[in-house]
């Protein structure tokens, strides 16, 4: 009986956040171009409405791929802002017109993928 | 104690859905247990059905990003709005634009956007994310013991508006109309897609992935529909 009370508690313990969304393929895996940048300047990335957004900074690592285009935020999307100096990995996907690339991922610069934090 | 059953013809499983009964989460939590594949067909331990009239908030950060966007905001009422079609129908109206004082600054990693929940007390949510297992490949979750709050993952990118979003990116109103589902008290239900709507387009919101650059899961399939049927 103390067993299985001790599995109950457990079991509530592990579900205090009910619930998880994950996605079926991470951002990292379809990532064209993986960098870690270091911004400028505070940059609000989120541009629900209006105009895309260039996002500006140093790039400090590639890590995947070639940054030869700018990074544009399209309308509509919503994600974390970045903030002066703080370095952070970008992942980027090349938009549907190949101009630009876009983010799809916004993690700490030293975010290893698979590493549980 | 008192028990009530209802089965449910398409997955052929009971539900107990006295949710006064405090016994029954005791029973769930050990008959999860035994079987996980058994918790995809249940409400979620120890749930309550959301009372008719409760007044939904939205954090700060999303109240100003946000709702002042009409696309946003759509998403927003979207993701409510698809339980309409169910028996929980009004349970989820009512957002009055509410600022509740809970959400994090979104630099605070990993960075979280919340809807609070008027009628509740929301407190720890700067860390929630941290509460979970693995916050690099959570998308979105509902705080479901303390509140019902629903928090999004800013480290992913979003997107609100018309049509289906870009590769890589992941549907605001798709995940919201997940995580409403939660909040109502429902959990995952299987799905065989494994989260595209490019192999089942009529795949459940209520599966436990969704792929990027979809969005075919705004609206609830017939499962979706049957499971919430059976709790109010």
């Amino acid at each position: 009986m103390t067993i299985l009370r001790f599995m109950a508690f457990a079991f509530l313990l592990s579900t205090a956040s009910a619930e998880e969304l994950r996605p079926a393929v991470h951002p990292y895996l379809s990532a064209d171009v993986i960098v870690v940048l270091k911004p400028g300047v505070d940059q609000a990335l989120s541009s629900a409405s209006g105009y895309g957004r260039e996002v500006s900074g140093t790039a400090l690592v590639v890590e995947r791929g070639y940054l030869d285009l700018p990074i544009i935020v399209p309308p509509g999307m919503v994600i974390s802002e970045l903030r002066q100096n703080v370095r952070v990995k970008i992942l980027l996907k090349r938009s549907a017109d190949g101009q630009s690339y876009y983010p799809i991922g916004v993690f700490p610069a030293d975010y290893i993928h698979g590493e549980r934090r | 104690m008192r028990f009530r059953y209802q089965r449910c013809e398409k997955c052929g499983v009971d539900y107990t859905v006295d949710h006064r009964c405090y016994m029954r989460t005791l029973l769930a939590a050990l008959l999860l247990l035994a079987s996980s594949a058994f918790a995809d067909h249940h409400l979620l331990p120890g749930a309550q059905q959301v009372p008719v009239g409760t007044k939904w908030a939205i954090g700060p950060w999303m109240w100003a990003n946000c709702a002042p966007n009409a696309d946003c905001a759509n998403a927003v009422f979207g993701g409510q709005n698809a339980w309409n079609a169910t028996a929980a129908v009004g349970r989820l109206s009512g957002w009055n634009g509410y600022i509740s004082q809970s959400d994090c600054p979104s630099y605070n990693w990993p960075p979280v956007a919340q809807i609070g929940v008027f009628n509740f007390t929301t407190i720890l949510v700067c860390n929630s994310l941290a509460k979970i297992s693995d916050p690099a490949n959570v998308l979105a979750f509902v705080d479901y013991w303390d509140t019902t709050s629903i928090s999004i993952n800013l480290a992913f990118a979003w997107y609100v508006g018309p049509g289906a979003p870009p590769p890589g990116v992941y549907d605001v109103q798709s995940v919201l109309a997940h995580e409403f589902g939660h909040t109502l008290g429902l959990a995952h239900i299987p799905d065989a897609s494994g989260g595209h709507c490019s192999i089942d387009p009529d795949r459940p919101t209520m599966g436990p992935l969704i792929a990027s650059g979809e969005e075919c899961i705004r609206n609830l399939n017939a499962h979706d529909v049957e499971h919430a049927n059976l709790f109010y």
